[in-house]
């Protein structure tokens, strides 16, 4: 069922986790481990020290079910009801309100330097 | 007490990924973005606990197993950052511009609208890092004197809208890019939106691992300066 291939690569995703986790902890900064070996790998995979080939079966088959991982964290939640119920008219509103106007901010910034940056190519 | 079969990891992980793949097919079957699979695998989830009062420290033992795959998956959106990588340098500038309003827009209109609205100051010291992936809130939450607890609620909720809505909101202000939507996407609601960007497409979803990466390390050095000109 699992291939070999997929071994290796998930075994070399873990390894960029641990050094990602060791260099967060060790220098006490504000940014996950995880983050900080997905800049890793990127870096390696930038400058050929790894194909990408050899990490795809994993990593295709991590990213296909992502949204599985999330699940937990989000069940979560329920801790939290009692907090909720006391301030929920300014937390719902600063949730919803806050992400749309992050999502509309950053996307018509986007779009707009974006397509400058076409025309002057 | 509760029953000992509860308490034994294999208990959250098969509830978990039962009901994501029961989510999962939901989706597929009747194509509507308000059944995110990831809102519907969790409402189900505490609907089940709730009744059958299981506790969460019980269904957590298996969550933890699952929760750690969520690492190397973060490390794994290297790969669609690497094939989209000729799109992200065409447009660095833009990337970064629009991460960075993004991330300033985030903080102050969480924080606002909390205040404004009656919140606690550590209701909207706690909402501000929202948009950034659990992990970094919560280390900026602790740093600031947020409340974690509601940070991570938040943060959540905050990732569930946005995988549910956040490419249809986009479209509302006429923004059709599929970088933009990407790059919003990811910058607003994190990991959350990024699994359902990577439904839209591979550079809808890049786009977002993008987002998301750059607004945790732009917020966490941001917030600290950005938040205490509302408080």
């Amino acid at each position: 069922m699992i291939r070999k291939e997929t071994v290796y690569s998930f075994a070399i995703l873990l390894a960029f986790l641990g050094v990602g986790n060791a260099i967060s902890l060790g220098l006490n900064l504000h940014v996950p481990g995880n983050v900080i070996g997905m800049i890793l790998l990127t870096i390696c995979l930038l400058t050929k020290v790894i194909d990408i080939k050899r990490i795809e079966p994993a990593a295709d088959l991590l990213l296909s079910q992502i949204g599985l991982f999330f699940v937990p964290p989000g069940v979560a939640v329920m801790l939290y009801f009692d907090l909720i119920a006391k301030q929920w008219l300014p937390l719902v509103a600063g949730i919803v309100g806050s992400l749309l106007a992050v999502l509309w901010a950053t996307a018509w910034t986007a779009q707009l330097l974006e397509k400058k940056e076409a025309k002057e190519e | 007490m509760m029953e000992q079969w509860a308490y034994h990891p294999w208990f959250g992980i098969i509830l978990s990924v039962g009901m994501w793949i029961v989510a999962r097919w939901v989706r597929r079957r009747t194509g509507t973005p308000l059944l995110d699979p990831v809102m519907l695998s969790v409402v189900a989830i505490i609907g089940v606990l709730l009744l059958a009062d299981i506790p969460f420290e019980a269904y957590n033992r298996g969550g933890k197993v699952l929760d750690f795959l969520l690492g190397p998956a973060v490390v794994a959106l290297a790969v669609p950052f690497y094939r989209q990588l000729d799109k992200i340098k065409r447009n660095l500038v833009a990337t970064l511009a629009s991460v960075v309003v993004g991330s300033i827009v985030g903080i102050a209109s969480a924080a606002g609208l909390a205040l404004l609205l009656g919140g606690s100051s550590e209701v909207a010291i706690s909402l501000s890092p929202k948009s950034v992936t659990t992990p970094i809130a919560i280390g900026i939450s602790q740093k600031i004197g947020g409340l974690p607890s509601i940070t991570a609620a938040a943060v959540i909720f905050t990732g569930i809208l946005g995988g549910m809505f956040a490419p249809q909101a986009i479209r509302l202000i006429g923004v059709r890019s599929r970088f933009a939507i990407g790059l919003a996407t990811g910058t607003a609601a994190h990991g959350i939106g990024t699994a359902r960007a990577l439904r839209e497409g591979e550079l809808e979803g890049a786009m977002s691992g993008v987002g998301m990466m750059l607004n945790g390390l732009v917020t966490a050095i941001l917030l600290p300066y950005v938040l205490p000109l509302f408080l």
